[in-house]
C-alpha cells in the first residue's frame, strides 16, 4: 500500500473516533438539557410564593426602607458595581461563554462611561480564566457547579453578594449587583441577560384599596384588597428574612436558566462537530479512493513500461 | 367544616399539597397551630418539624430548613430553602452526617447547621414512625 493512502486511510480512522465522541457527547447535553429545564421550571411555584409574600409584607410597611430595596437618595462617593458573570465550567459549548463574557464587558464598559467601577464576581471556570489569563481583579469566583446548580450553591454566592452590599461604601461596598446570564428560552434560543439584583424593588400597593392587580413592577406584582396580616416576628423581621431570600432567588434562577442554556449550547456545538466529521470523513473517503486508484493506474503504467522496454530490448538484439 | 389548603414549597420542588384539618409549627416566637379560619398571618420559622394534620391521611410531618409561613384564609402556605417529608428521609444517611460532624466548634456555622438539619430530619422520621396510621 502506497504511503498517500496509508495517511488518508490513518485519518479516517482518527475522524471517525472525533466523531463518536462528540456524538456522545451531543446525547448527554441534550438529556441534560431536559433536567435543567425541569429543574428551573420546579424552582417557580417558590419563586411566586415569595413575590406573593414579599408584596404582602412590603404592603403592610408604610414606608418601607430596608437596606436592600431601593432609596431615592443618590449615594454619595465612589460608586462601585458588583457584576457576577455565569459562565461554564466546561468549554465545548460553542459561543456560551464568550457571550455572557461579552455582554459584562459591555456592561462594565457601560458602568465605567457613568462613572461606576465594576467588581468582577464570577461563576465557572471559563470566565474566571478569562479574567486571570487578563490579569485582571477578581472580586470573587465560584466553579464547579455551573452544569448543575443547587441551592446551597446559589445560597453561597448571594450571600456574598448580600454582605458586600451592604458594607458601606468606606469598606468596598457596592452600590448595584448586576446578573448577567444567559436566559433559556427553548432548545435552539437563548438569549444573554443582563438583570440587576440589588437594589430590589418594591411596588407598593397600600392596604386595603383594591389595586391593580397586574401592575408592572419589575418583580412584584400588586395585590387587591388586602386583608390585615400579623407577622410573627414583626412586619421588619419578616421582610429582614423575605429580601436577601429573593436575591438569593434570582441568583438561583439565574443559575438554574444559565445551565440550561449551557447544555443547549454545548448539544449545538456537539451536532454540528458531529456534521463536521462526517463531512471531513466523507472528503477524506473520496481522497483515498483517488490516491489507490492513482497507485493502481501507477502500477499498470510501470508493467505496462517494464513490458515495452523488454520488447524494444528483444528486438535490438 | 372548612378545611385548610396547605402548599409546602421548597425553592427545588412543590413537596406537598393537600387539604388538612390542622397545622402545627415552629415560629421563632414559639410553637403555632393553625386550624381553619385564622386569621391571615406571616411568621418566619425555625429549623424544627412541621406537622400537617391531613384530612384523609392521618398525621404527616415534614423537617422544614429556612422556612416561611403564610396564613390567608384557610391556605396556608409554606416555603422553605429545604423540606422533606417524613417519608422521604434517609435516616442512614442522616446518622451518619451527625456521627461525622459530632460536635462542632463553637465558630463552625456550617457543620452546626449541617448537624442542626440532620437533627431535625431524624426527628421528623422518628415521629412518623411513633404515630399510628401512617404510611
Amino acid at each position: 500500500m502506497g504511503a498517500q493512502l496509508r495517511v488518508y486511510r490513518r485519518r479516517i480512522r482518527s475522524v471517525q473516533a472525533t466523531k463518536k465522541i462528540t456524538k456522545a457527547m451531543e446525547l448527554i447535553a441534550s438529556s441534560r438539557i431536559v433536567k435543567a429545564q425541569q429543574a428551573s421550571d420546579a424552582a417557580l411555584p417558590y419563586a411566586t410564593e415569595l413575590i406573593r409574600s414579599i408584596g404582602l409584607a412590603a404592603a403592610h410597611t408604610p414606608n418601607i426602607n430596608h437596606p436592600l430595596l431601593a432609596t431615592e437618595s443618590t449615594v454619595e462617593g465612589e460608586q462601585r458595581a458588583g457584576i457576577l458573570l455565569i459562565t461554564a465550567d466546561r468549554g465545548l459549548a460553542g459561543a456560551y461563554s464568550t457571550n455572557v463574557i461579552k455582554a459584562a464587558e459591555r456592561l462594565a464598559e457601560n458602568l465605567t462611561e457613568r462613572g461606576i467601577t465594576p467588581v468582577p464576581y464570577i461563576v465557572g471556570r471559563k470566565g474566571e480564566s478569562f479574567y486571570r489569563f487578563r490579569e485582571r481583579h477578581i472580586e470573587q469566583a465560584w466553579t464547579g457547579f455551573s452544569d448543575d446548580p443547587t441551592y446551597d450553591d446559589a445560597r453561597n454566592v448571594a450571600d456574598v453578594l448580600i454582605k458586600d452590599f451592604l458594607k458601606p461604601d468606606t469598606e468596598g461596598g457596592i452600590d448595584e449587583i448586576h446578573v448577567v446570564y444567559t436566559h433559556f428560552i427553548n432548545r435552539v434560543k437563548q438569549d444573554v441577560r443582563v438583570r440587576r439584583v440589588l437594589p430590589l424593588r418594591v411596588v407598593n400597593v397600600p392596604v386595603g384599596e383594591s389595586a391593580d392587580p397586574i401592575t408592572g413592577g419589575d418583580e412584584h406584582g400588586g395585590q387587591a384588597a388586602l386583608p390585615l396580616y400579623d407577622f410573627e416576628p414583626g412586619v421588619e423581621a419578616v421582610l429582614d428574612d423575605l429580601l436577601p431570600r429573593f436575591g438569593t432567588h434570582l441568583v438561583y434562577t439565574g443559575l438554574l436558566l444559565s445551565a440550561a442554556s449551557e447544555h443547549a449550547a454545548r448539544q449545538r456545538a456537539m451536532s454540528s462537530a458531529t456534521e463536521n466529521a462526517e463531512e471531513l470523513i466523507k472528503t477524506l473517503t473520496r481522497q483515498a479512493n483517488q490516491a489507490r486508484q492513482a497507485e493502481i493506474t501507477q502500477e499498470i503504467s510501470e508493467i505496462v513500461g517494464g513490458a515495452d522496454a523488454l520488447a524494444s530490448a528483444n528486438a535490438g538484439s | 367544616m372548612a378545611e385548610l389548603t396547605v402548599r409546602l414549597v421548597a425553592t427545588d420542588k412543590q413537596v406537598y399539597t393537600g387539604q388538612a384539618s390542622l397545622v402545627v409549627f415552629e415560629t421563632v416566637d414559639g410553637q403555632m397551630g393553625i386550624m381553619p379560619a385564622h386569621s391571615p398571618m406571616m411568621a418566619i420559622l425555625r429549623d424544627a418539624p412541621v406537622l400537617i394534620r391531613t384530612v384523609d391521611n392521618g398525621d404527616l410531618y415534614a423537617a422544614v430548613h429556612g422556612g416561611f409561613v403564610t396564613v390567608d384564609g384557610n391556605t396556608v402556605i409554606i416555603l422553605a430553602e429545604s423540606a422533606e417529608l417524613a417519608h422521604d428521609i434517609d435516616t442512614d444517611i442522616e446518622k451518619r452526617v451527625e456521627a461525622e460532624i459530632g460536635t462542632p466548634a463553637d465558630d463552625d456555622e456550617a457543620s452546626k447547621a449541617r448537624l442542626k438539619r440532620a437533627q431535625v430530619r431524624l426527628s421528623v422520621a422518628a415521629k412518623s414512625t411513633t404515630t399510628t396510621g401512617l404510611r
